[in-house]
């Protein structure tokens, strides 16, 4: 279904950390005849906002990927679209200082203190779909978190029955 | 999905919390055919919206996109009575269509969780989280992506 938004990042000061990369819509088909698939569709997830340099701030998450759940009755001339379901990107973190952390693919502080910010950890995969890439730390603040990739699926309908 | 008395359902933990009528829909909203440009459906904020074509064509360089998608993100629900094509070099693009991505904060706040789904099937939280305040400062945290492990009810295919 949809993929959600990323979540917006910090700063230490009056200008705000980078905002979340928005999610991918879904798309649900139901055909009751044959297909010809050939054409893209994309649910991919947007990529998280990277603050402006100068001070401490943190990058946005990347929005998550959405799904693609395609049903058929009929005969498949072909089902070869391809799907792009890759999560955003983390947006990338600024600033100097020491002891901090990254934004975790899942939400999660993953690598507390340490001398300079840590890398936003990579999203999960879908099938056959590209997790976003972590954002990179700045000196103290951490990168945003790299959207998960979505899945999908293409199949004649009496097979899931 | 149960497609055996013509009704077409989706579970979730066994509880039914769509159900759309007959497979491939009415066919009220007639044909769909497009070969160059863009046709943009206005969802309106529908946080699930359904089109019920007899067949779907989407050819040449045609693209077809949503508009003014929820804040949680937008099902676009396809049926066709008859057949459907997308041999297009264009897309069906519902690329920033999901549930929208929270703002960031400043003044060591913590930043906006992204916006979730009320559509999804698992229990996985799918929506960001903010990130932390400094110095201890994180970036905003993507949610995990769904998953159809409670989709259907008799199924073997898992995507």
């Amino acid at each position: 279904m949809p993929g959600a938004g990323g979540a917006g990042g910090t700063s230490v000061d009056a200008t705000a950390g980078g905002s979340g990369g928005d999610g991918g819509g879904a798309l649900f088909m139901e055909i009751d005849g044959a297909i010809n698939f050939t054409g893209p569709i994309t649910v991919a997830g947007v990529a998280g906002g990277s603050p402006a340099a100068g001070a401490v701030r943190s990058g946005g998450g990347g929005g998550a990927a959405g799904q693609v759940l395609i049903l058929y009755n009929g005969t498949a001339t072909a089902t070869s679209s391809t799907i792009t379901k890759s999560g955003g990107n983390g947006g990338n973190g600024t600033g100097s200082g020491g002891g901090a952390c990254g934004g975790g693919g899942g939400g999660a502080c993953i690598n507390a203190g340490g001398a300079g910010g840590t890398d936003g950890a990579a999203g999960s995969a879908g099938n056959g779909a590209s997790a976003g890439s972590g954002g990179t730390g700045g000196g103290n603040s951490g990168g945003g978190g790299g959207g998960a990739g979505g899945t999908s699926l293409i199949a004649k309908n009496t097979s899931l029955a | 999905m149960d497609d055996s008395a013509g009704t077409f359902n989706v579970f979730a933990d066994n509880v039914p919390i769509l159900t759309q009528g007959t497979f491939g829909g009415d066919g009220s909203n007639s044909s769909f055919s497009l070969s160059t440009g863009t046709t943009t459906l206005n969802v309106a904020s529908a946080e699930v919206y359904i089109r019920n074509y007899t067949t779907f064509s989407l050819t040449g360089d045609g693209v077809l996109d949503i508009s003014n998608a929820a804040n949680t993100g937008t099902l676009l629900i396809l049926k066709t009575t008859g057949n459907a094509t997308h041999t297009s070099s264009g897309s069906i693009d519902l690329a920033t269509d999901g549930g929208i991505g929270g703002a960031g904060a400043a003044s060591n706040g913590t930043g906006t969780a992204g916006s979730d789904s009320p559509l999804y099937f698992d229990s996985s939280s799918h929506f960001g989280s903010g990130g932390g305040p400094q110095p201890a400062g994180s970036g905003g945290a993507a949610g995990a992506a769904p998953d159809n492990t409670t989709l259907y009810t008799t199924s073997s295919d898992i995507l």
